[in-house]
């Protein structure tokens, strides 16, 4: 077996048991890791909710998902798009350059500050 | 100028070149068939190039033929953004934007952050012919995803123990 199909199998089987996890234990409670900036500053970072979302999500509750991040389920049609132009860059360059250019990534991260900022003003979930 | 090397992109977006301007006009191009030589900023449509552009005066019959693709007279301005076609033999390099929102969301946003902001050097290099620059951010780019990751998993034994408090 070469070193990248190995580093598929190993990859394949931390990703099951990952959505084994999240799809059987409810990561809201104890052993599940916290945010430290949530524990330190009260304030929620772009990613909380995070765990609590994908957990809604294995159990196909996608109202549950946005109250609990909205941002990462709206994000998940655009990660899925990015995937399939950069496999198919080679067939469709065009698809896979306009979706990376820059004005697209420096949208990414206004719209992921703005998220930061504007979940704990209006407390948002 | 007829020593000048000269470079075109075929219709199946293979590089040609370098080659004389004779060889070029051999291969008869089209109006917009992106051309390049020493002086030109960028890929040209071939009837912007001064040396070729009576090349299609000449061939513009006065009555176009059925159907010609090319009927219209040779166009003032390029017809398509030949961004995308600045060199067909380099691929942009993967900015790895979809693993920089997931790094963010779910590692760390600081590093991930960092990655993000590395990713948008890739196309502006890439289209300042900067292949090497736009291949090195590509890079860097991994390796600050890499971090994301590591700084995500190390984390989680102190984020488990504040869960616990």
């Amino acid at each position: 077996m070469t070193r990248r199909s190995a580093l598929w199998v190993v990859g394949a089987v931390v990703l099951a048991a990952a959505v084994a996890v999240y799809a059987l234990f409810d990561p809201a409670t104890a052993p599940f890791p916290r945010c430290p900036f949530l524990s330190l500053t009260g304030l929620q970072c772009p990613g909380c909710g995070s765990q609590r979302a994908i957990h809604a999500l294995l159990h196909a509750d996608i109202a549950g998902a946005w109250r609990s991040n909205a941002l990462l389920v709206a994000s998940l049609p655009l990660v899925a798009l990015l995937l399939v132009a950069q496999t198919m860059s080679r067939r469709w360059p065009r698809l896979h350059n306009a979706l990376n250019s820059r004005t697209v990534i420096w949208t990414v991260f206004v719209v992921i500050i703005i998220w930061w900022i504007a979940r704990n003003i209006w407390i948002l979930p | 100028m007829d020593t000048q090397n000269y470079w075109a992109i075929s219709t199946t977006g293979e590089r040609l070149g370098p080659m004389t301007l004779e060889q070029l006009v051999s291969l008869h191009p089209q109006p917009d068939t992106p051309v390049w030589r020493q002086g030109l900023n960028d890929w040209t449509a071939a009837c912007q190039v001064e040396e070729l552009r009576q090349l299609f005066v000449a061939a513009a019959p006065p009555v176009p033929p059925v159907s010609a693709p090319y009927q219209a007279p040779a166009p003032r301005t390029m017809p398509y953004n030949y961004q995308s076609a600045a060199n067909p033999q380099q691929t942009m390099p993967p900015t790895y934007l979809a693993w920089c929102i997931v790094a963010m969301l779910l590692c760390c946003i600081v590093t991930g952050v960092v990655a993000l902001v590395y990713s948008t050097k890739v196309s502006g290099r890439y289209y300042a012919g900067d292949y090497e620059g736009a291949r090195k951010a590509s890079e860097t780019t991994a390796i600050w995803l890499a971090v994301t990751v590591v700084c995500g998993l190390i984390a989680v034994p102190f984020q488990i123990v504040l869960s616990l408090l």
